[in-house]
């Protein structure tokens, strides 16, 4: 799923410790979701329907040293940069509390939209799953809203 | 759910951290499981939410206070003491640990594959459960124990049980030297030091503690030597800061060789032409401050060379098998645990040398499950080949 991908390369390249917190237990959630899906369909629902867009993983994909401005994948992020001998937070990158919230808000309307479209199609087990999962996106979407408005006031 | 006790006086500390995350590379947890809540400031940030925590928290219903996620990265910690050698706040993150697990354990998020070693000591005096009368059966029919030792030999629970091979060792370095020495046998216990580790320090304050300090005092011998950087530990600084207070010195077998070779009443004859690798064992280096005697030590013997493995000194790398984390997380103490053996295999030799038989027991096994051609022997041993 592209929301785990996502959200460990965002753990991975932000600095500030707070979104890092935030971003994992993001991606904790989707995680379970995985595993819920895993447990109907088996060990396709990875592969199955990789659908773009919904995360911005262009942001946080590579990651630049602000000395030197040397690029690498987040994937790769190394301890020191190779070229200056700057240290790990060279690499990191500034998004703000109310970013990660709005990013997370943004996707999980989408996500939530995706899977009540489905919901539609399906039916037995599958209908009722994914009409939690839409509703866990919705909830998440809320939250995600409720705590940017509280950064943002 | 369980409830949670109090808070144990850790606040301060908290609450100095800057956030900077010097903590966060050189942690073991955290280059094994790459999460930040596994790091020491994902950790320290999790309790100063909780200690800020006010009434709009309970009123949104956030997740701030510690819960079985929170007890679960409390254990990922080694105690390897990486954290406070490198904190430019100075948090004593090794004390800082042991209370935050023992916290843990008090509001029941305690881990149940530790809970057997609480349990072994407690009936039998060692973290394996084995019996009490069979901790001195290594002994060999050429120890002479004096009835007023000058020093006493605290053989340890892994040299006892595991790793007897030391033990004997040390008994050849004591002989050679003519000390006049003791083993304590079954009235030894746990030092307490892996233990505390665990989360259970409360026992070791209370129980382990005054026994083995009074058991130690009672023989009258001026010195204590041990060959386990873990009982080393316990007794240079555990007992020190809890007021335990030994009535006589500590030493490890390294600091001891060297004091006899000094004395003149030790010295090698065997030269030992080979090339071995130096791990420094956490407790022996970061936490108790002991870099150099160790290599000191092995500088004794003739033709051998030691060569530094890199990172070294308070830059080297955990071995993973502190605190009970193979019990916990096997797999990724073993990927810690191979990591330095890499490091070892990296400087061409075939012989990883170090102080604590926790850390060889745990590299012998990790090595064996990947095919890796190293022997891990004991310092004692290799001084003991070239009396």
């Amino acid at each position: 799923m592209e929301g785990i991908t996502f959200y460990d390369l965002a753990h991975t390249a932000v600095a500030d410790v707070r979104v890092k917190i935030a971003f994992e237990d993001l991606g904790r959630r989707k995680r379970s979701q995985l595993a819920q899906l895993e447990s109907l369909v088996g060990g396709e629902a990875k592969a199955a329907a990789p659908r773009p867009g919904f995360f911005p993983l262009e942001v946080v994909s590579k990651v630049e040293c602000y000395v030197c401005g040397y690029a690498t994948e987040t994937t790769a992020m190394p301890d020191h940069c190779p070229t200056c001998g700057a240290a790990r937070y060279s690499f990191e990158k500034e998004i703000s509390l109310a970013k990660a919230w709005e990013i997370a808000a943004t996707a999980a309307r989408k996500l939530a939209a995706l899977f009540r479209d489905l919901v539609a199609r399906a039916s037995g087990r599958e209908k009722g799953l994914l009409e939690e999962l839409a509703r866990e996106e919705e909830e998440l979407a809320a939250e995600a809203e409720k705590e940017r408005a509280e950064l943002l006031t | 759910m369980p409830r949670l006790a109090k808070m144990p006086p850790i606040r301060e500390d908290l609450h100095a951290c800057t956030m900077c995350g010097y903590c966060v590379p050189v942690c073991p947890a955290y280059q094994e499981a790459r999460w930040e809540s596994a790091s020491p400031r994902g950790r320290v940030y999790a309790m100063r939410q909780y200690d800020m925590r006010g009434p709009l928290d309970r009123l949104l219903r956030r997740h701030v206070t510690p819960d079985e996620v929170f007890a679960r990265n409390a254990w990922e910690c080694t105690g390897c003491g990486a954290c406070e050698a490198i904190c430019p706040a100075d948090i004593p993150f090794d004390r800082l640990w042991d209370d935050v697990k023992e916290w843990m354990v008090e509001s029941g998020y305690g881990r149940p594959p530790l809970e057997p070693y609480l349990a072994h000591v407690k009936e039998s005096g060692n973290i394996y459960g084995e019996p009490k009368e069979a901790r001195s059966a290594w002994l060999p029919p050429e120890a002479v124990q004096s009835d007023r030792p000058e020093v006493i030999y605290w053989v340890g629970c892994v040299a006892s049980y595991r790793k007897q091979q030391v033990a004997r060792a040390v008994i050849r370095i004591l002989n050679a030297a003519k000390v006049a020495y003791r083993v304590l046998g079954a009235e030894e216990r746990c030092s307490g030091a892996p233990l505390a580790r665990m989360g259970y320090q409360g026992y070791v304050k209370r129980e382990l503690m005054p026994h083995n300090i009074q058991v130690v005092a009672r023989t009258g011998a001026k010195v204590l030597m041990t060959a386990c950087a873990e009982c080393y530990r316990a007794f240079v600084k555990d007992y020190k800061a809890w007021g335990g207070n030994p009535p006589f010195s500590v030493l490890h077998i390294s600091h001891y060789v060297e004091r006899l070779v000094r004395e003149k009443r030790l010295s090698f004859t065997q030269a030992l032409p080979t090339k071995v690798a130096f791990h420094d064992a956490c407790h022996m280096s970061r936490v108790t401050d002991a870099y150099d005697p160790p290599r000191q030590a092995l500088r004794f013997v003739k033709d051998l060379k030691v060569l530094e493995m890199f990172p070294a000194r308070d830059d080297g790398l955990c071995s993973g098998a502190g605190a009970g984390f193979p019990d916990v997380f096997p797999e990724q103490a073993a990927g810690v645990a191979s990591r330095r053996l890499e490091d070892a295999t990296q400087t061409g030799v075939a012989i990883l040398v170090t102080t604590c038989p926790h850390a060889e027991l745990h590299l012998e096994g990790v090595a064996k499950q990947r095919n890796m051609r190293i022997d891990i022997v004991d310092l004692a041993e290799i001084v003991a080949q070239a009396l």
